[in-house]
């Protein structure tokens, strides 16, 4: 994917400096320091040599050179120093911004609309600014700094240079400019070539990683093993390495060769100086001082464009990098306050009305969920002009099979996406008409991906930072989820930690457990609609049967939507609703369909054939699986 | 608190892990270290005939030699330089591919030692205690690099230091021949600049370092880190995972927890205190620099003065003066991050020497062309490293051959433990395992695995080619592959891929890799058992996220596949083994029941019962509608056929 946007490395820089300005003004401050004092530096290092040999060859008294030498060097490593300073003292602070920089993006990720998320070309372009954050150092971050202090140094060192060598002759300064655009011209085809080698290193780059992963893979080191895989992967990494090999010896080749032009070129450079200054000093035109000055000021001369050069080529570098993570920072928020009504005039249990309802995904990875014939499914229409209503503290069962629509209704109606035509009512309101904020208190849901967060049960159960957690509501919601008394037998409270990520002592829960940890944050947040995603999947028959039992216990009073492909869950709801390519195909209670009996009946019947008290052979039969 | 990396540590230690990680590094590439010798004997000549000549130059001025003479000389020391330069780069850069290859070698290290280990020590606390240790050392510096560039560099200082000796001895004697003892006390005071140098250097380090290496340990952590990293790159959050967090408007919580961290009062201190380390220890390096060559030349000048050295000479003596006192503090410098470099890694090298304690026996399996194969547990009992509870206890088993056996239980109750002791993942902590007779401990422990083809609950598949990953080889029997394929029923999607079996799965190796379903990858981990051909054949609930109807499936397909193999098939869903004649059910790490399943269901205080009760419940009393009244349709099967396709 392109950059969807292009934006200019001036721009870049400002944005930095904004951010810079924003998060940690002091890295703004310290550049400044570095870029004045890094002109003056190299001038005192050429300098030196002269003093010294003016104060020999005017004899001045042994304290007059203590005086003068003394006082330079003085004033020498008191601006290192500062320099130092402020060039080290600085990387951390803006090392850590990397850090900031990608919890940033990550807090932005939960800040778009949601369905940003799920598209395929945001996916891609948060991934390329993610990874914009792997290089480490060589972050964005980190060399907009870097290169825009260095570009801003070698100028300025550039045009005092000029200033000296200008001062003695000004063909020579011209001798030079040309001989420095000449390394340049040349430079620039060393940094070309090992730009376009850029492609094939982070290919293998790419490649040795991957391999590297696999053989490390512990959840993998089972299958390695019985399968014998480390021999296959070994080729593999041999393959790699021989790739890597080649493109290294092309890339060192060439910059071997590079490098030898340029020690033609400063050849050249250093005789042709040599010659010029010592013709000179023969003339008595420069005086010895004045000899090791000038050449001290040819040599560094050329260098100094060199320097701006490889800056600009790592400010564009960075800038590259710096576009995906502006273009995802940039895009627009989720529109939280908006609205004209609120939903502080409703009255509960909520009624809930699909009218007219048509959606389809834009593109095929946002459906990455259903799974199967993600190609196909590209753009095609998951609901077609759905009609569905949910009455006021009814409890529905959907059902269907994978693909049928079931998960995309719940995103539909929490508000994860807007229907392309038609609206979802509340009690006969567009829910649009409600500010998103408000809207998303009307639910709770346990979706199909369990989510539990490596901070404490508290935070987890509230999904809020610990001084707003209620406790006792925190507890009495683990006490209908029935997670109360195992909580308290294992001494687990609301502050200690979930999951082994932080403590060794962290809570870890089975998958039964998780489903009435979710469950219980689900009743935590007392939501009005209750939403239950596929909770059984991962289950036993026996704990399978506890959530059920616990789920619709504590439905009561409000609108609740169970959805699975396992026809138990029909048992405690009073209507079921059948979903086929996302069309209600068939509705109303489980008498009633299987009296149609359409589609919900021979569901029905063929999973129930394993638990009629038939013989095996009977239920295949009856199945048509032989 | 002081990170391990920081605490004092004996020379002697410092040295035997120098030694170590050098041994190492040799081992890989015996002659990197001597090219680039003689690069660095270049580089070192270089300055000190650049620094004669300049020499040379100024005392022709003085003397005002011929135009001609001089720049005749001048002309040959330029292009003596320029050879020098040529054959120093040729080398270098020879060198810098070797060096990547090293460093690339050694950075596998330590995935080739986990290709190799225990599997029971993959997951150990041990190992993840190294690689948490492992992932801490190496998290700043350039790894196993840091060690070229300090080796590189102390090699080269020692080398200048010896030049700057040879060229800068004279003006020792014309110091005291002139009679300027000031000169010597400029002398004496860089000496304790150097030294104070280093002692401030060191204190900055630590100070620097302190802040990099430094973890939060206990409470500190709840205040102290963040998970801004982790969620970003999508471990430990996945995307879809933002529904949750709109829907429960946990933003702040989000926030709390990630970019929080760095505002906090706490973490900003530490922030400045390795700020200030870093900027110490800079400003220390560039005052004894600028101190060394701001003295060099006033030593040289007052000497000078004295007249006892010419003026092209306070060029050459200051340089070499210069050069020796940078060399003799870059070198002490060098030494010490080299130290540290070398410490870093032995955590990696703890790591590359880790024993197996796996008993490796040397019995070759007895190959039999009719899989006459027994397997036998016999009062196995077994706890995972770490763990207080039995996953298994006091189990006995027998296998039999060309049996297809179901083993059903609740999650946890040491299905899938007992597959990975048959395997011989682990070994139990009392009983044995048997085959046909002989401890399986006896037998080398490649051609033992050899006998096994398991699809695990979590098998995977690697990011290459489709038939290597069906091969599990770089070179493969293609026609083979693809009837695997085709048995597993992948062979449609093969039809359709251009490259065929050739394709790449996933994107991380080809950037032309397909993505797969899950339903996909399942086959194609089947396809992988069915390829190699083993005599057991181990089926270990790969379809949690199916329907039962569609387990059942994949489960009873496989069964066709594998002919009369010796097959084991584990669910927590009882529906999914209907085929097998046997069944077993495990419970608490016991085997509770053995038999058919209408022997099995008609136990209603056993286990099975409870089970199957469990799922049937919702089916029982509405089925008896059903059967009263309802014609059944065959075509019922076709819902789940188009969703699994």
């Amino acid at each position: 994917m392109s950059v969807p946007k292009h934006y200019s490395i001036t721009s870049d820089i400002i944005y930095y400096i904004k951010y810079y300005k924003k998060y940690e003004p002091a890295v703004l401050l310290l550049s400044g320091i570095e870029i004045i004092l890094g002109a003056v530096i190299p001038l005192l290092g050429i300098y030196l040599p002269k003093i010294s040999i003016d104060l020999v060859v005017q004899g001045v008294t042994v304290s007059r050179a203590v005086f003068v030498l003394g006082l330079f060097t003085f004033m020498m490593v008191a601006v290192h120093i500062l320099e130092a300073v402020a060039a080290s003292g600085k990387y951390h602070l803006y090392n850590m911004q990397r850090a900031n920089q990608v919890g940033l993006l990550f807090l932005k990720s939960l800040r778009v609309p949601y369905s940003y998320v799920e598209s395929g070309e945001m996916k891609q372009l948060y991934w390329k600014a993610y990874q914009s954050f792997e290089a480490g150092d060589w972050s964005a971050s980190s060399r907009m700094v870097t290169g825009t202090v260095g570009i801003i140094v070698n100028i300025l060192c550039f045009a005092l240079y000029s200033t000296v060598i200008g001062t003695l002759n000004i063909w020579l300064l011209i001798c030079l400019a040309m001989l420095a655009l000449l390394s340049y011209m040349i430079n620039m085809g060393q940094i070309r070539y090992e730009e376009s080698l850029r492609d094939e290193q982070a290919k293998i780059e790419k490649r040795r990683q991957c391999v590297k992963n696999s053989m490390g893979h512990i959840k993998g080191a089972k299958d390695i093993r019985i399968f014998g895989m480390s021999h296959w992967l070994i080729k593999l990494r041999d393959m790699v390495f021989a790739e890597q090999r080649e493109v290294d010896r092309k890339f060192f080749l060439k910059r071997s060769f590079y490098e030898k032009i340029g020690f033609l070129l400063s050849f050249l450079r250093d005789f042709g100086a040599y010659a010029f200054l010592l013709y000179q000093a023969l003339e008595k035109e420069v005086s010895a001082s004045e000899f090791v000055l000038y050449f001290g000021a040819i040599t560094g001369f050329s260098n100094f464009l060199l320097c701006i050069m490889n800056s600009l080529s790592e400010l564009r570098a960075a800038a590259n990098s710096a576009n995906y993570l502006r273009a995802y920072m940039e895009l627009p928020e989720e529109d939280l306050s908006s609205g004209n009504r609120h939903t502080s005039e409703l009255s509960m249990p909520l009624e809930i009305r699909f009218e007219d309802v048509s959606f389809s995904y834009r593109d095929a990875s946002e459906e990455m969920e259903e799974e199967e014939k993600v190609e196909e499914n590209k753009g095609r229409c998951i609901f077609k002009h759905l009609n569905l209503t949910i009455h006021a503290g009814e409890k529905i069962a959907l059902v269907g099979v994978n693909g049928a629509g079931k998960t995309t209704l719940v995103k539909l109606l929490c508000g994860m996406y807007n229907p392309d035509e038609g609206k979802i009512l509340l009690n006969g309101i567009d829910r649009n008409e409600f500010p998103r904020e408000e809207l998303y208190q009307l639910f709770s849901v346990v979706f199909q991906e369990h989510f539990i967060l490596p901070f404490t049960v508290g935070e987890n159960i509230a999904m809020a930072e610990e001084e707003q957690v209620d406790k006792e509501r925190a507890w009495n919601a683990l006490l209908k989820a029935g997670l109360k008394s195992l909580f308290e037998e294992k001494a687990i409270g609301l502050e200690s930690f979930m999951t082994k990520k932080l403590f060794q002592n962290g809570v870890d829960l089975s998958g039964g457990q998780q489903q009435r940890f979710l469950l219980a944050r689900a009743l935590y947040k007392d939501a009005p609609v209750l939403v239950l995603d596929e909770p059984t999947a991962a289950l036993d028959p026996i704990a399978e049967s506890e959530v059920y039992d616990n789920y619709n216990k504590y439905s009561g009073g409000k609108t609740a939507i169970f959805i699975s492909h396992r026809l138990a869950s029909t048992r405690f709801s009073d209507r079921i609703v059948l979903l086929e390519a996302g069309k209600v195909i068939e509705m109303g209670t489980h008498d009633e369909l299987i009296r149609q009996n359409g589609k919900y009946a021979e569901m029905f019947r063929i999973q129930s054939n394993y638990y009629e008290t038939g013989t095996i052979e009977e239920g295949e039969a009856e199945c048509g699986l032989i | 608190m002081w990170t391990d990396l920081m605490s004092k540590l004996p020379l002697r230690e410092h040295i035997r892990n120098m030694k170590k990680i050098m041994k190492i590094v040799t081992d890989m590439d015996k002659w990197y270290f001597f090219f680039t010798s003689i690069v660095h004997i270049v580089n070192v000549c270089v300055p000190y005939i650049q620094l004669m000549l300049s020499a040379y130059l100024l005392d022709s001025i003085v003397e005002g030699r011929p135009f001609s003479d001089i720049l005749f000389i001048t002309a040959i020391t330029l292009v003596g330089i320029l050879l020098l330069n040529f054959l120093a780069s040729s080398i270098w850069n020879r060198m810098e591919v070797r060096r990547e290859s090293i460093y690339h070698l050694y950075n596998f290290s330590t995935e080739m030692k986990m290709l190799q280990m225990d599997f029971s020590r993959i997951d150990s606390p041990k190992v993840k205690e190294l690689q948490e240790r492992m992932w801490r050392d190496n998290n700043w510096g350039a790894g196993i690099n840091s060690l070229f560039w300090q080796v590189n560099s102390i090699v080269y200082r020692c080398f200048d230091i010896i030049g700057a000796i040879i060229l800068g001895v004279p003006v020792v004697r014309y110091m005291i021949h002139s009679g300027e003892y000031s000169a010597l006390f400029v002398l004496l005071v860089l000496v304790v600049i150097v030294v104070i140098g280093m002692k401030a250097g060191i204190y900055f380090k630590k100070k620097h370092h302190n802040y990099m290496f430094w973890w939060p340990e206990g409470e500190e952590k709840k205040e102290l880190v963040e998970f801004g990293w982790e969620f970003a790159s999508g471990s430990g959050f996945h995307y879809k995972n933002g529904k949750d967090v709109r829907i429960y408007q946990s933003y702040g919580l989000m926030e709390h927890w990630t970019t929080g961290l760095y505002t906090r009062k706490k973490y900003r201190r530490r922030l400045i205190d390795g700020a200030v380390g870093f900027a110490g220890e800079s400003a220390v390096s560039v005052m004894v620099q600028n101190a060394i060559g701001g003295g060099a030349y006033l030593m040289v000048t007052i000497v000078a003065l004295a007249g006892a050295v010419s003026i092209g000479n306070v060029v050459r003596f200051a340089g070499c003066l210069q050069k020796l006192m940078t060399s003799v503090y870059g070198l002490f410098h060098d030494i010490v991050e080299f130290a540290l470099t070398a410490r870093k890694q032995i955590s990696t090298i703890e790591f590359l020497e880790l024993s197996d304690d796996m008993y490796k026996g040397k019995l070759p399996v007895e190959k039999r062309s009719d899989n006459e194969y027994q397997i036998e547990f016999r009062d196995v009992s077994f706890r995972y490293p770490g763990s207080e509870q039995y996953a298994l206890k006091n189990f006995s088993m027998k296998l039999k051959i060309g049996e297809k056996l179901a083993i059903v239980g609740m999650n946890g109750s040491g299905k899938t433990t007992m597959i990975k002791l048959m395997c011989r993942l682990y070994d139990p902590d009392e009983g044995e395992i048997l085959l046909n007779g002989v401890d399986i401990r006896k037998f080398k422990v490649d051609e033992y695995s050899k006998l096994f083809s398991v699809v695990f609950q979590d098998y995977i598949l690697f990011p290459y080619e489709l038939a290597q990953n069906v091969a599990v080889d770089v070179e493969y029997d293609s026609g083979l592959v693809k009837k695997c394929l085709n048995d597993s029923g992948f062979g449609e999607r093969l039809e359709s891929l251009e490259q065929g079996e050739r394709t790449y799965l996933y994107k991380d190796f080809d950037d032309s890799g397909i993505e797969i379903s899950g339903g996909e990858a399942q086959k194609i981990a089947i396809a992988r058992s069915v390829y190699k051909d083993a005599p057991f054949i181990l089926l270990d609930e790969p379809t949690a996220a199916l329907d039962p109807l569609a387990e059942y499936e994949i489960y009873s397909n496989f069964d066709r596949i594998v002919g009369n193999k010796t097959a084991i098939y584990i669910s927590h869903r009882l529906s999914s083994c209907r085929f097998c004649e046997k069944i077993a059910v495990f419970h608490e790490g016991k085997l509770v029941q053995y038999g058919s399943h209408d022997q099995l269901v008609q136990d209603e205080a056993g286990k099975y019962y409870e089970m199957w009760n469990a799922q049937a419940q919702y089916y029982q009393q509405k089925a008896a509608d059903l059967q009263a009244g309802f014609v059944r349709k065959k075509s019922g099967r076709n819902i789940y056929v188009q969703e699994r396709r």
